[in-house]
């Protein structure tokens, strides 16, 4: 594959005109959009309905061609078959054959990626065990609830083990615990470097699983940044405590108004849990109390093989740091006068050792602090996010039909 | 115990596929088998005798063509599919599928299991059971193809079409699956499904007209009764249930006299386009005049060359021929004539050069009679014994009329000898190889149509071109070629001559499966040759088909699957 300099998807001037029966120019669905996702970042696309979300996302998957402009996966194009073997794809609506179940779903698919039958078996069985379907895995698609389809769609759209993951909107039509599941898989997707190019509606979910967001309006890019950078609210300072006597509070409200001044903005209030939380909550209850359902069940969490071979390349790594230690000491061994610079330069040797190292520490952080990936929206930030929902609530009057299409 | 059952039914239902995959190879296995038999018999002429295998190559340079093609082009075809054979298997395995939940073969097996034993209590015979086992066979094997051809069409077309309307392409073509893939995937797959519905269907009907011909019960019938059964069967064997070589009598025309009445003709009406028709209408009535007796010309000769002496078996044992002929007139009831088969004897004394007369024997063949008002257009058949054909295989055959009536000999379906060449069983097997390609093509013109157009305008469009390449020659006939009689003005000249153009670009890319019907040789005992096939093979599925498959190949690629919606 050509040298991408970590550059998975790179969108360069692209624009997608929509001609009408004449041939004449009626709309730039896409106008001169620049782009670049890098790997193991989850990327998310933002914009009201008709921004350009859906016309890009099928531009890049190949369905659509653009005007002009160029579209790079992995440095190819999209319809590259070889780039195709290292993407996975979720659609918004489950564009599943329905008259299928889900284990004939999964061995399709897994056909067309060249899987042999063991294989597809395997990552048949993790992937309906990781989306929850076990009970319904031969039941037809057609039959199947609208989360039961988003889940079953997330299958096939790792069958493959993607490096790169297109999401199209993957939290609609989720209950909250396959949505919680959803982003948490997000997470783990990224942390064994995957690269996940998502759009989305719901701001929220945007908010608390991408790296870097784009907002498309008529087509053309509106903003770009991280997220932390974007939702900065630089005038804004929060204080976060455990619970405080009402005596204290007032102290401390009296010392920030000294502070401020008069006519500064201070807000006191007692934390509330988000819905979120309590409803996993009950969920959780009634699944310890094994009430029966006939939906999905809880996921089994990221399947075992996706990202195997990022093992793979850091077991490479650890057996070049090994080799380049062995050879290290052989060569001291042997031949004690040898300079220093015949071995592997000290810089070369530390940047592979940091390497290991930061794969190890990685890990051991997110057992220890596992909250850091999912950080906590407060006060502060929801002044951008005010102007976010605006900005997409804009042709919320469109029908859902609509919505769905971009 | 019922869970067990439910295991093996849901592990077989999973297998379909590949259990139809393998009853496609193994229907397939006779015709490798053949070709590859040919093939040595070829390589082992070549050795031997390289002059007669090169004359045999270029005898018939066409059909030479049409093998070389499909051996090639099947070469071709079978490396790629086995290169890329996950990804076409993939697909092929997900339409068969997919025609399953639809319930299509269910449907198409059971109006078929409805229908064709039925026929021989509904269809209308001329009250012989010869008949009645031919229309049986002609109307089984009408029905699956009509029935394998609508599948083709509608399966193909559907496919496609609710793949792009539904958005399911949106997710298979994101996988490492070229388009070219797609489509060849779904074509394979059509054809896997229709090639073992056919081979069960036809597997029925060749049940059926063989319980049809099962000896009676011989003990309740009396002893002339049984003499007529016995002939009837024997009759069935004879004619139905064999594989006939058809050799022609050559009906020359005296090309001077066709060029001067074309002459005078086009310096009467001169209209240069239609001397073809013309000129064809001269020969046709000169042939007529050759075939037709009457009181002034009692007899007419015909010479048959190229039949199998033989040789090698005992005259009395030798398999008797047939001769078919299509009289038709207008007279009183009776017999027609008599038919003598001629032997030829060296003229003694005939000088330097061998001279030869023709003698009739003692035996005579009697026409059947003429019914009443007799404006025929059926065929009769006679048997002549092998014994009488010569040793270079020539027969030589004579006809003399006995009625005070003028009779013709249809010159369009020409008497002609059916010699035995083979069994029943390769000769069915070979007519439903060329049903095969007439579906194939089917099935590649629906993914054509489904490539371009949304559902019904596709279904609609294939099936008008099935229907219209059954109707081919007829429109030909009709449309395309001049009308010599008609008297034109110069502007209704152009008309005409541009109406023609157009009717004739439209017929030439019309499937013409009149052209390569095989039902009603397989019917009438004639044989279907290997050639045959190969013609059909080249042009329905290699030329046609491919073309169709080409232009598919060409707008789905750069198609684009998805809508802009803004």
């Amino acid at each position: 594959m050509p040298v991408t300099d970590g550059k998975v998807l790179e969108l360069v001037e692209l624009t997608k005109v929509f001609k009408g029966f004449w041939g004449r120019e009626r709309v730039k669905a896409v106008d001169r959009l620049n782009l670049e996702v890098v790997r193991g970042e989850v990327f998310g696309l933002l914009g009201p309905n008709g921004s350009g979300k859906t016309t890009t996302v099928r531009m890049v998957l190949g369905l659509l061609f653009p005007s002009q402009g160029a579209i790079r996966i992995f440095g190819r194009g999209p319809r590259n078959v070889e780039v195709k073997q290292r993407v996975g794809y979720m659609p918004e609506e489950s564009h599943l054959y329905p008259y299928l179940n889900a284990e004939e779903t999964l061995n399709f698919f897994g056909r067309l990626f060249g899987l042999g039958p063991r294989e597809r078996a395997r990552r048949t069985d993790a992937l309906i065990d990781m989306v929850g379907l076990g009970r319904a895995r031969r039941r037809p698609l057609g039959e199947y609830s609208k989360g039961m389809a988003r889940r079953i769609g997330l299958a096939q759209a790792l069958i493959n083990d993607p490096d790169l993951v297109i999401l199209d909107e993957p939290t609609t039509g989720l209950d909250p615990v396959g949505s919680r599941e959803m982003k948490d898989l997000i997470l783990t997707l990224r942390d064994r470097g995957k690269t996940v190019f998502l759009c989305s509606h719901l701001l929220a979910d945007v908010e608390e699983i991408c790296d870097r967001v784009c907002i498309l309006y008529g087509g053309k890019r509106r903003a770009l940044g991280t997220v932390g950078e974007l939702l900065k609210a630089e005038e804004m300072t929060q204080i976060r405590t455990q619970r405080l006597d009402g005596a204290i509070v007032e102290q401390v409200v009296a010392a920030i108004r000294q502070a401020v001044g008069p006519d500064g903005q201070v807000e006191v209030s007692a934390p509330t849990k988000r819905l979120e939380e309590f409803f996993l909550q009950v969920v959780h209850q009634a699944r310890q109390e094994r009430l029966m359902t006939a939906g999905a069940e809880v996921g089994a969490g990221a399947a075992q093989f996706l990202g195997e071979h990022e093992d793979e390349d850091e077991k490479l790594v650890e057996e070049l740091v090994t080799a380049g230690r062995q050879a290290e000491e052989e060569g001291a061994a042997e031949e004690e006068t040898e300079p220093a610079s015949a071995l592997p330069s000290s810089g070369d040797q530390e940047l592979i050792e940091d390497l290991v190292r930061m794969s190890d520490t990685d890990d051991e952080v997110e057992e220890e602090f596992p909250e850091e990936a999912q950080p906590a929206v407060g006060p502060s930030v929801r002044v951008r996010e005010d102007v976010l929902s605006e900005l997409i609530s804009e042709e919320s009057s469109e029908t859902e039909d609509d919505g769905k299409e971009d | 115990m019922v869970k067990r059952i439910s295991q093996a039914g849901a592990w077989l239902y999973d297998r379909v596929p590949e259990m139809l995959l393998g009853l496609f190879v193994l229907a397939l296995l006779p015709l490798a088998a053949q070709v590859g038999w040919s093939i040595y018999a070829f390589a082992m002429t070549l050795g031997t005798n390289p002059a007669a295998a090169m004359r045999a190559l270029t005898e018939r340079w066409w059909t030479t063509a049409a093998i070389l093609l499909c051996l090639g082009a099947t070469g071709v075809g079978l490396f790629m599919l086995l290169r890329h054979w996950d990804s076409i298997w993939a697909v092929s395995r997900k339409l068969i599928l997919e025609a399953m939940h639809r319930k299509i073969v269910i449907v198409l097996f059971l109006f078929f299991a409805i229908l064709t034993p039925s026929l021989p209590f509904v269809l209308k015979t001329e009250g012989s059971l010869k008949s009645q086992v031919q229309l049986v066979l002609l109307y089984s094997l009408a029905l699956a193809l009509v029935l394998l051809s609508l599948v083709a069409i509608f399966l193909t077309t559907a496919s496609i079409c609710s793949e792009i309307e539904r958005k399911y392409v949106h997710v298979t073509d994101t996988k490492p699956l070229r388009r070219w893939q797609f489509l060849l995937g779904k074509w394979f797959g059509v054809v896997i499904l229709c090639v073992s519905a056919l081979g069960v269907m036809t597997t029925a009907t060749y049940g059926l007209v063989r319980y049809m011909v099962r000896p009676p019960d011989e003990s309740r019938l009396t002893r002339e009764e049984r003499e007529l059964a016995r002939a009837e069967r024997e009759r069935i064997r004879q004619e139905v249930f064999t594989a006939r070589r058809a050799v022609q009598a050559p009906l020359p025309v005296p090309r001077q006299e066709v060029e001067r009445r074309v002459r005078e003709w086009l310096e009467a009406e001169g209209r240069p386009q239609a001397v073809h028709s013309y000129r064809q209408s001269v020969i046709k009535a000169m042939r007529e005049e050759q075939q037709t007796v009457h009181p002034g010309r009692p007899r007419i000769r015909w010479r048959f060359s190229g039949l199998d002496p033989q040789s090698e078996v005992p005259p009395g044992e030798r398999d008797p021929l047939h001769v078919r002929f299509k009289p038709f007139g207008h007279g009183p009831t009776g017999t027609l004539g008599r038919f003598y088969p001629l032997l030829r004897e060296r003229v003694e004394g005939g000088g330097q050069e061998e001279q030869f007369r023709l003698r009739r024997t003692t035996f005579r063949v009697s026409s059947p009679p003429a019914p009443e008002g007799w404006m025929s257009n059926r065929f009769h058949e006679i048997m002549v014994p092998g014994a009488f054909v010569q040793e270079d295989g020539t027969l030589y055959l004579e006809f003399e009329s006995l009625t005070p009536a003028t009779v013709t000999f249809d010159v369009d379906d020409p008497i002609e000898v059916l010699q035995r060449q083979e069994g029943f069983l390769p000769n069915y097997y070979r007519s439903l190889v060329m049903i095969m390609f007439h579906v194939a093509l089917l099935a590649a013109l629906g993914l054509m149509a489904g490539s371009l157009f949304s559902f019904p305008v596709a279904s609609l469009l294939v099936f008008t071109l099935f229907v219209g390449g059954m109707l081919a020659s007829w429109f030909h006939s009709n449309f395309v070629e001049p009308d010599i009689y008609a008297r034109l003005t110069p502007m209704t000249m152009y008309i005409d001559r541009a109406w023609r153009l157009a009717a004739g670009a439209v017929v030439a890319v019309m499937p013409n499966f009149g052209s390569f019907n095989p039902l009603g040789h397989l019917t009438e005992g004639r044989l279907v040759s290997a050639g045959q096939v190969a013609e059909a093979g080249a042009v329905l599925l290699y030329i046609k088909g491919g073309i169709a498959m080409a232009i598919a190949f060409y707008f789905y690629a750069r198609r684009e699957l998805a809508r802009i919606i803004v």
